[in-house]
């Protein structure tokens, strides 16, 4: 009796939804925005509005804070000088949490409500290309803050630009460029991780290593969960390689060249960027300087994180953010920022969004804070190729001359 | 009067004309679904069971693979999607349910932890890491192309969740996993068959999951495996704890409340955590039988009437 009663009004209540929903639907679809004398939201007269977001809370608020503050900071220069063609840029800031849910509802909500012109944003790959989808079909700019997966930007898409600090490809590639050009190695062991990172890296190392006619005789992968390295180093000892490359994150990185000095491993050890983040807190998870004899780090900076060439950037941080010492992710924030003015620019004065795509494929500039140039092309969505190296020897860090770069053509 | 302000509030929700807002009530009817299917499990038959993100998984996967393959519409490419999860449930459910408490609770997370490698590491099905990019759910008349073409659809499979879910806990079964919640001895003196009754429950669980995941295939399009992980199924335990575990109502309020809260407070950065942890350990203090647990405590003491509550007296503080 309760049930059928039940049944009824639910039944009911599915009638009223449905009339209600079809008029809701039909006026949703009815109400279109409004034309002003832009063709695109976010732009007037007097302001170009961009949606700024990366992670501010949870795990990875490390990667996005100091990054996105200093995307604020360019903006802000940018607007002391008088703007972009009289216009002010005004930041619309958002906490991604490098989610993919919260990414996607953070990029709707500065599309739909805040109506920005150009999202600028994501610190994680794998959550900014949960927004692809959605803003190719709205035909709205995404420019990635520092996210430089390999995901966002291959294949292209016409509306997403990123890879500011390289993609994996960048990786690999200038990675092997390093080692057989500086260190005239003929037989690399490879130590990366059993994912899409991984197999990015080692899709550009292998292509270069074929280019350049040395072997990759030993190729380990492993979980970025490992708490031991012991199997994958032997197999790296006995291969015979004459130098050992890295492509894993901190930790696994960090027990390889630990276990690398146990075993009496004497070749050159070369680590990409993500394996020294921070050089102090590595050397320190390693436990003995004694190590690094041989040790190489790769960065897509143009110096190291405080050395002179990047001191400009470092001041101009705590400037305008007095107190605050930048972490190693800061500079990465900046080469977006530069990006979108310059296109912006560049798109003339009165810049729809398809316009503003058009600048930023067209552009090529140097940064001043990374290795090489920024290019863009027609189908080409990865802004940066180069890296530089530098060694280490348990005491001081000196670069390596020559900027190092991922040759393999964009597939 | 509440169906009314619920007929109300839906049809005003795609006029408001924003997409964002259109996007967060699909999602959070979709957690609805998602949340009622782990309360069935944890709620009503008394089952510490941490598998539900890994059938929600499945159900995505499955039932945007079969969209991929077949480009059947959704009102078969989910139900296809939640049978897969319902089955897979099923074979989980006959070793879970020879296990108990912690030992069901560790067993079904290390099955959820399996559940994410084979996500993160099958690329040539799931995508592995680089996550899943779907194409879009076909109505047998043309694509869902975005939320707003997804919301009336979302909305009517939430409605019909909640309507079996009703008819659920008024009917046999749904007595037969209270009464195994209350105590299987009990329940087995009364001639329920404990076991069977559980591994239904951890079926029909699996099922709603599923239906779950073929819901968010409807509004996104992408999946990676990192939404499947632990903070999930957190946060879908905190939406029926705090709204009220055991209970259709609360399961709701608890839902559309940690649904909106993350977005109400996103702009406080990392105060949010702080504040959102405060109001957590508030309501766990002040409310142990969650919102609707207080909602019901406060109208029985205004003496309107005899509390409905399904909670027990060992979940709460009040007998």
């Amino acid at each position: 009796m309760k049930s059928a009663k039940v049944t009824k009004s639910l039944v009911g209540l599915g009638l009223g939804l449905g009339m209600a929903l079809a008029a809701g639907t039909a006026t949703a679809y009815t109400v279109g925005n409004p034309q002003g004398k832009y063709q695109d939201p976010g732009i007037s007269d007097t302001e170009i509005v961009i949606g700024l977001h990366a992670p501010l809370s949870g795990r990875a608020k490390a990667y996005g804070v100091d990054a996105l503050d200093a995307a604020k900071m360019w903006y802000k220069m940018i607007n002391d000088r008088g703007g972009i063609w009289g216009r002010k840029i005004r930041v619309v800031t958002a906490d991604d949490k490098c989610s993919p849910n919260d990414l996607v509802a953070v990029v709707k909500k500065l599309v739909t409500v805040d109506k920005v012109f150009v999202v600028h944003g994501g610190s994680c790959t794998h959550a900014t290309i949960a927004a692809q989808e959605y803003i190719t079909r709205e035909k709205v700019p995404m420019v990635m803050l520092n996210a430089a997966g390999d995901a966002g930007v291959f294949p292209p898409t016409r509306y997403m630009f990123g890879s500011f600090g390289g993609t994996q490809r960048t990786v690999g590639g200038s990675l092997i460029d390093f080692v057989t050009s500086k260190l005239g190695a003929k037989k690399i062991a490879y130590l990366a991780h059993d994912d899409d990172f991984g197999a990015s890296n080692y899709l550009a190392a292998k292509w270069a290593a074929d280019k350049n006619g040395v072997k990759i005789v030993e190729d380990q992968r492993v979980s970025r969960k490992i708490v031991d390295v012991t199997a994958p180093m032997l197999k790296v000892r006995a291969s015979g390689a004459d130098v050992l490359v890295i492509t894993t994150y901190t930790g696994p990185a960090a027990l390889a060249v630990k276990k690398a000095h146990e075993f009496g491993i004497k070749i050159p050890i070369v680590a990409a960027v993500q394996a020294v983040p921070n050089l102090n807190a590595f050397v320190k998870n390693v436990g003995t300087k004694d190590a690094f004899k041989s040790f190489y780090y790769g960065s897509p900076l143009n110096d190291l994180t405080d050395g002179p060439k990047q001191k400009w950037i470092i001041d101009m941080f705590k400037k305008n953010y007095p107190g605050r010492s930048p972490s190693p992710f800061m500079s990465y924030g900046v080469p977006s920022a530069m990006a979108i003015a310059q296109a912006l620019h560049n798109a003339g004065p009165n810049p729809t969004r398809e316009s503003f795509v058009d600048a930023m494929a067209a552009l090529k500039f140097n940064t001043g804070i990374l290795a090489g140039p920024i290019e863009f092309g027609e189908n080409k969505r990865d802004g940066h190729n180069a890296s530089i190296f530098l060694k280490y020897d348990g005491t001081n860090t000196s670069r390596v001359p020559g900027i190092f770069y991922n040759r393999m053509p964009a597939q | 009067m509440l169906a009314g302000a619920f007929v109300v509030a839906s049809a005003a929700i795609p006029m408001l004309g924003s997409i964002y807002i259109v996007f967060m009530a699909n999602m959070i009817l979709m957690y609805v679904v998602l949340a009622i299917g782990l309360d069935i499990l944890l709620g009503r038959a008394g089952q510490f069971a941490f598998a539900h993100t890994a059938f929600f998984g499945i159900g995505i996967y499955a039932t945007s693979l079969v969209n991929i393959a077949t480009g059947l519409p959704f009102y078969l490419t989910i139900p296809i999607g939640a049978c897969i999860a319902g089955l897979v449930g099923a074979l989980i459910a006959l070793p879970a349910t020879r296990l108990k408490h912690l030992y069901l609770g560790l067993a079904t997370f290390a099955f959820a932890e399996v559940a994410q490698w084979v996500f993160n590491n099958w690329e040539e099905v799931t995508g592995g890491a680089n996550g899943l990019r779907f194409q879009p759910s076909q109505t047998g008349f043309g694509e869902i192309t975005n939320d707003l073409e997804a919301y009336p659809f979302v909305l009517a499979i939430a409605v019909f969740m909640v309507w079996i879910t009703r008819n659920l806990e008024l009917s046999k079964l749904g007595r037969s996993m209270e009464a195994i919640k209350e105590s299987e001895h009990a329940a087995t003196a009364s001639g329920i068959s404990v076991n069977r009754t559980k591994a239904i429950a951890f079926t029909i669980s699996a099922v709603y999951a599923g239906v779950a995941g073929g819901m968010f295939t409807l509004f996104q399009s992408y999946v990676h495996p990192d939404v499947l992980g632990f903070d999930t199924l957190v946060l879908v335990l905190s939406m029926i704890v705090i709204g009220g575990i055991g209970t259709l109502p609360g399961v709701i309020v608890g839902v559309v409340l940690l649904g909106l809260l993350p977005e109400v407070m996103r702009g406080l950065e990392s105060y949010q955590e702080f504040i959102y942890g405060i109001i957590l350990i508030g309501v766990l203090m002040f409310m142990p039988r969650g919102i609707w647990g207080r909602v019901l405590s406060l109208r029985d003491s205004m003496g309107s009437r005899k509390p409905e509550g399904k909670i027990t007296a060992s979940q709460g503080e009040e007998s």
